[in-house]
């Protein structure tokens, strides 16, 4: 049974959701266009939904959304996208690639290949503008974040930390263990929306050589 | 050369920055709303000078610009006291004035709070990125080239008005140099807080690291059970965060809108503006209040703004 709780005055939270996927419901919420709702924030399990509290109070809120939810029948039809997106695992770029074989017990062939070699889905796209966390890492690659996190990643950096892979798609401090950059800009300040992938959608990454980097 | 509708800044300040309310509906890829720190204190702003609640103004913080005016207009600054001057002539706040080409402008230091808010009777022009002139410098967008206020910066201002002078009622202006109350509804990981009374009984001190991307509480460690069993969430401004070192953050208009730590509880919006001004060495204290005394509050201050001032806040 579908749960809908308030946090704070201005969030309402809607989880448990069973079959229903998140980016379905969030899909369904964002063209509604309430006048209310500010944002609709679709994460893995949940979805969160950031309103204006001058407009109505959350149990109003949380009533309304209720009724134009609950007896709903979903279907999970929105056609998954799948982003095939390349990745270059030289040394310039994966500073912890050493580090990861190491501490996986894995020789580095091992690591790239257990990297690339499954289909990943998109837990969530934010914390920073555009960052894509990735669920459904090889447990065998399963890594604590770094202690000291770095002052600056590179655009496009591509790491590891607990049980997930993420792309940093701006440059900003970090403390994920880095193991590949892709050439692609996939977060672009200059376009609305600034980054097509959405939460839900699939990711395979495709090995490039330095050189096929370089070309890009 | 002087440039007809534009002013100059002179001295940029600590960190002046322009923010308006407009940035909604971005956060779903991670970029923040934005806007001015102490929201309160901008839409007053706002008001004196006829303007609606998301304009754009001026946030100053601790320290303010200098800058030359070259048009005829009115100004007005509000939020933390400041030591203002027009022309070597001490000014007022909370009150619009009047001001003509080559006046200079000079604010100096906040004194009862951190940020003071600068607008004028004029639209600035500039380009507007995710619909917004914020500047959020982490991507570089918003205000000028998305940077922070520098020095011989200018920007152009289009369809100046000179609307009549007006002042802020007394019962709108706010004290920022006593001990502070802020109330808070109890957030989804409350249950796990081991120290409630000690919690409730002490005075947090702001970090002067704080940041617009949050404020850094201290002096008063939040003991958690279990407090990695949780899963990432949304939150907003005003959302108390409890990292592992128990000291709580509360997150400002430049956060994230999903975290992984344990929520305490967040700030009622009504006084989300009021910590923003509260300065390191004074102390403040949370009291719990439930979400139905929260939209009371947010009824009654709905309410009070439309009444007194006109300005719709559910608009």
């Amino acid at each position: 049974m579908i749960k809908i709780v308030p946090s704070g005055d201005s969030i309402i939270i809607i989880k448990d959701l069973n079959n229903l996927k998140s980016s379905t419901l969030t899909n369904y919420l964002v063209k509604l266009n309430l006048n209310e709702i500010e944002d609709v924030i679709s994460l893995k399990n949940s979805v969160g939904i950031i309103f204006n509290p001058y407009k109505i109070t959350s149990s109003e809120f949380i009533k309304n959304i209720k009724s134009l939810i609950l007896d709903k029948n979903f279907t999970n039809k929105r056609s998954l996208k799948t982003w095939k997106i390349p990745i270059c695992y030289d040394e310039d770029f994966a500073i912890d690639l050493n580090e990861i074989s190491t501490k996986c017990k894995l020789d580095i062939y091992r690591v790239k290949k257990k990297h690339n070699n499954l289909t990943y889905e998109v837990d969530l796209v934010g914390f920073l503008p555009g960052f894509l966390y990735l669920g459904n890492l090889d447990k065998s690659l399963y890594l604590p974040r770094k202690k000291n996190p770095r002052t600056h990643i590179p655009e496009g950096s591509i790491g590891i930390a607990g049980n997930q892979t993420g792309i940093y798609n701006i440059e900003s401090p970090g403390g994920w263990n880095i193991i590949g950059r892709t050439p692609l800009r996939l977060f672009d300040k200059l376009k609305d929306p600034p980054i097509k992938i959405k939460q839900g959608d699939k990711i395979i990454f495709k090995e490039i050589t330095r050189e096929e980097f370089n070309s890009y | 050369m002087i440039l007809k509708n534009t002013i100059e800044i002179l001295r940029a300040g600590i960190y002046s920055s322009i923010q308006d309310l407009r940035r909604v509906g971005f956060r779903k890829y991670g970029i923040p709303k934005s806007g001015p720190m102490d929201e309160y204190s901008h839409i007053l702003t706002n008001w004196l000078l006829n303007k609606d609640i998301y304009s754009e103004t001026i946030e100053i913080t601790h320290f303010g610009p200098k800058i030359r005016i070259n048009f005829e207009a009115n100004i007005a600054i509000f939020g933390s006291n400041c030591d203002a001057q027009l022309n070597n002539k001490k000014i007022e706040i909370g009150v619009s004035i009047k001001v003509k080409s080559g006046d200079i402008l000079d604010i100096k230091k906040c004194i009862d709070g951190n940020r003071a808010y600068l607008g004028f009777s004029g639209e600035m022009k500039l380009k507007k990125v995710f619909k917004s002139f914020s500047i959020y410098e982490k991507i570089r967008i918003g205000g000028i080239s998305g940077k922070k206020l520098n020095k011989n910066d200018t920007i152009s201002f289009k369809n100046i008005k000179k609307p009549k002078i007006k002042k802020i009622p007394s019962s709108f202006i706010k004290r920022y140099d006593q001990n502070i109350i802020i109330r808070v509804i109890k957030g989804i990981h409350f249950n796990k807080v081991q120290n409630e009374i000690t919690l409730l009984d002490n005075d947090f001190n702001i970090l002067p690291n704080s940041d617009r991307m949050g404020l850094r509480l201290t002096n008063n460690s939040i003991k958690l059970n279990n407090p990695d069993e949780i899963e990432s969430t949304v939150v907003t401004k005003g959302t108390i965060q409890i990292p592992r070192d128990g000291n709580p953050i509360i997150l400002m208009s430049d956060s994230q809108s999903t975290g992984g730590y344990p929520i305490l509880g967040n700030i009622c919006t009504v006084d989300i503006s009021k910590i923003t001004q509260i300065k390191p060495n004074k102390g403040i204290r949370f009291k719990m209040i439930t979400l139905n005394e929260s939209n009371r509050i947010l009824e009654y201050v709905r309410k009070k703004f439309k009444s007194k001032l006109g300005i719709d806040l559910s608009a």
